[in-house]
């Protein structure tokens, strides 16, 4: 059989299969994962109820703040830790950052403000939710794993 | 015609039906990306001028939602990398499945 397999053209389609079956083993980005996906869709709804309360004192809600700045920090490194994901960790990299204009951002705004007018939190709020948007669509479009064969 | 050049035939055919289907989709995508962030872009900028005017949003907080602006084409780039990571696999999938096909269909028969 094995001398019928390497015998022309037999080889050929079996050297292809080989080289398909290599190929198909290196993909570029990571495949969808159901945890990352609900960690930042749940990230999301905690984010635009807590900057709802950014009228209030900073210090009212310092601990729900803390609390938020932690389960961000968990979704970063989640996504950090997973293979060919580092697209997705950027995007958590500038959410978080307290030095850009994402979540982060405004979070040391409050602080630094102590309260923040209801129109520029309402513009703010749509700005993040686009933000986590991009984080959750780039998720949900990654291949599934029951998609690969 | 020999066997391998069938394949051949039935692989070059198929792969310009996947790589045609693949590209033009692609293509549609990112042409309403665009559009639609830069339609937003118009809408915020409009709204948020008036706000300002209207004395309802400070000019620090004017110029803190314009870099937010910024930062959030920074997040829609990321996220067209990597739908771009993402349909490039996809290609290659439809490549191997259709290449495993023609295989098949040729060497089979």
């Amino acid at each position: 059989m094995i001398k019928k397999l390497l015998r022309p053209p037999g080889i050929v389609p079996f050297l292809m299969l080989l080289v398909l079956s290599i190929t198909a083993c290196s993909s570029s980005i990571s495949l969808f994962d159901e945890q990352a996906y609900q960690q930042a869709v749940d990230l999301k709804v905690d984010a635009l109820a807590l900057m709802k309360q950014a009228r209030q004192p900073y210090d009212a809600y310092e601990d729900q703040v803390k609390q938020l700045q932690k389960e961000m920090e968990r979704a970063y490194e989640y996504a950090h830790g997973r293979p060919k994901n580092e697209v997705s960790a950027r995007q958590w990299e500038l959410m978080k950052d307290p030095n850009r204009h994402l979540l982060g951002g405004f979070l040391k705004r409050w602080r630094l403000q102590s309260r923040l007018s209801p129109v520029f939190i309402e513009e703010a709020r749509k700005s993040i939710g686009r933000a986590f948007d991009t984080i959750i669509q780039l998720e949900s479009g990654k291949i599934k794993p029951s998609e690969i064969h | 015609m020999s066997l391998f050049e069938q394949f051949l035939q039935t692989l070059a055919e198929d792969l310009q039906t996947v790589a045609r289907e693949y590209g033009r989709e692609y293509t549609r995508a990112l042409i309403k990306v665009g559009r639609d962030f830069a339609e937003q872009t118009r809408d915020d900028l409009l709204r948020w001028g008036k706000l300002a005017a209207a004395g309802q949003l400070s000019e620090d907080d004017f110029k803190w939602l314009l870099q937010s602006k910024k930062d959030a084409l920074e997040m829609e780039l990321l996220k067209q990398e990597g739908l771009a990571l993402v349909q490039k696999d996809r290609l290659q999938q439809a490549i191997i499945d259709t290449v495993a096909g023609a295989l098949t269909q040729t060497f089979s028969a």
